[in-house]
């Protein structure tokens, strides 16, 4: 069996549709919308003010039987952070696939 | 693979290897080129902003550069041969591969030595739109991500997926082991998450999440190698 299109961009559309349902946006307007648009709206929905949250903190950790004290972000704002990373990356590649997946009709049709 | 001390590490491994089968770093050069000069001929957004700094979206841009860091040391080969160091300890009859663009060498090894399958998502269209030639008689079946989602995709003594294909879902890797067989192999590459997975506070990036999905399921062993973007090894009991 050969690769299928059809399947492929169905798959991926779907992911999309997904995370554009996350963003309160409209999944049938997949056509129009544009990646600056949902990148934006990403940004907006996980916005991480450091003015509210710090983003320095130092914790204890054991590392081996030996506590150290070591850098990191505090936990509300890596979450935060990560949500953001989380939606962005994963916009950002269905949106690259499914333009990859578009090509891939095209040259069929 | 910024900095001279990692090109020294991977000098020094380079010397006292010898794979088997891995194809040369010039062949990635070519492939990658091919699939580079080919998004270029469609109306893909390149811009920063629309790609990231995401090696998910820029690989083949990214490997298509000779003097690339990844091209001009041992890296990439050390990390390619990771997973076929796998591959040939574990001899599968039956394989499931997500990347054979990513990893053109170890697939046509695959095609060559087990009854493969490959799923279709766009790295098997650029294998048959762009990679194939009659220098390999290719012989595979192909599955659908649908069907890994509805667990109708069969049963595989080797799974080869990367992260990018379940980081939107990492349950999805539960899917996929539970099409790994007993006693089967499964790897996952680029595991790390950009490194977060090493991280203070790691437990909030989805690679910490995608391990204890792995974690809680029964009957499995589940490693992990730091190196460059991280492997993940599933052992099914």
């Amino acid at each position: 069996m050969a690769f299928d299109a059809q399947k492929n961009i169905e798959y991926v559309e779907k992911q999309l549709a997904y995370f554009m349902m996350i963003l309160g946006l409209d999944p049938n307007s997949l056509d129009t919308v544009t990646i600056d648009e949902l990148l934006d709206a990403a940004r907006d929905f996980s916005k991480v003010n450091r003015g509210q949250i710090s983003n320095i903190y130092n914790v204890v950790e054991n590392i081996g039987n030996t506590p150290k004290e070591i850098y990191a972000g505090s936990p509300e704002y890596v979450f935060l952070k990560n949500q953001r990373i989380f939606l962005i990356l994963s916009i950002r590649r269905f949106w690259y696939w499914r333009q990859l997946a578009l090509g891939a009709l095209n040259r069929e049709q | 693979m910024n900095n001279n001390n990692d090109q020294l590490y991977y000098s020094k491994i380079e010397k006292i290897v010898k794979y088997k089968s891995l194809g040369e770093i010039q062949d990635t050069v070519d492939v990658s080129t091919k699939i580079y000069e080919y998004n270029n001929t469609l109306s893909l957004d390149q811009r920063r902003e629309a790609l990231g700094n995401d090696l998910a979206t820029r690989f083949f841009d990214l490997f298509a550069k000779e003097d690339s860091a990844w091209n001009t040391s041992f890296v990439s080969e050390f990390y390619a041969g990771y997973a076929e160091m796998l591959y040939l300890a574990a001899k599968p009859a039956k394989t499931l591969m997500t990347n054979p663009a990513f990893n053109y060498e170890i697939s046509k090894l695959m095609n060559s030595s087990t009854d493969l399958t490959l799923v279709n998502n766009y790295q098997l269209d650029y294998l048959e739109n762009l990679l194939q030639d009659n220098a390999v008689n290719w012989s595979y079946n192909t599955v659908t991500m649908q069907d890994i989602e509805n667990e109708t995709a069969g049963t595989y003594d080797f799974i080869f997926l990367t992260m990018f294909e379940i980081y939107h879902d990492v349950s999805m890797v539960k899917n996929f082991c539970n099409a790994l067989n007993s006693k089967g192999t499964m790897l996952i590459s680029y595991t790390n998450d950009d490194a977060r997975l090493y991280s203070a506070e790691n437990e909030y990036s989805q690679a910490y999440e995608m391990h204890q999905e792995l974690k809680s399921i029964s009957g499995v062993n589940v490693y992990h190698s730091p190196a460059i973007t991280g492997h993940t090894v599933v052992i099914k009991d």
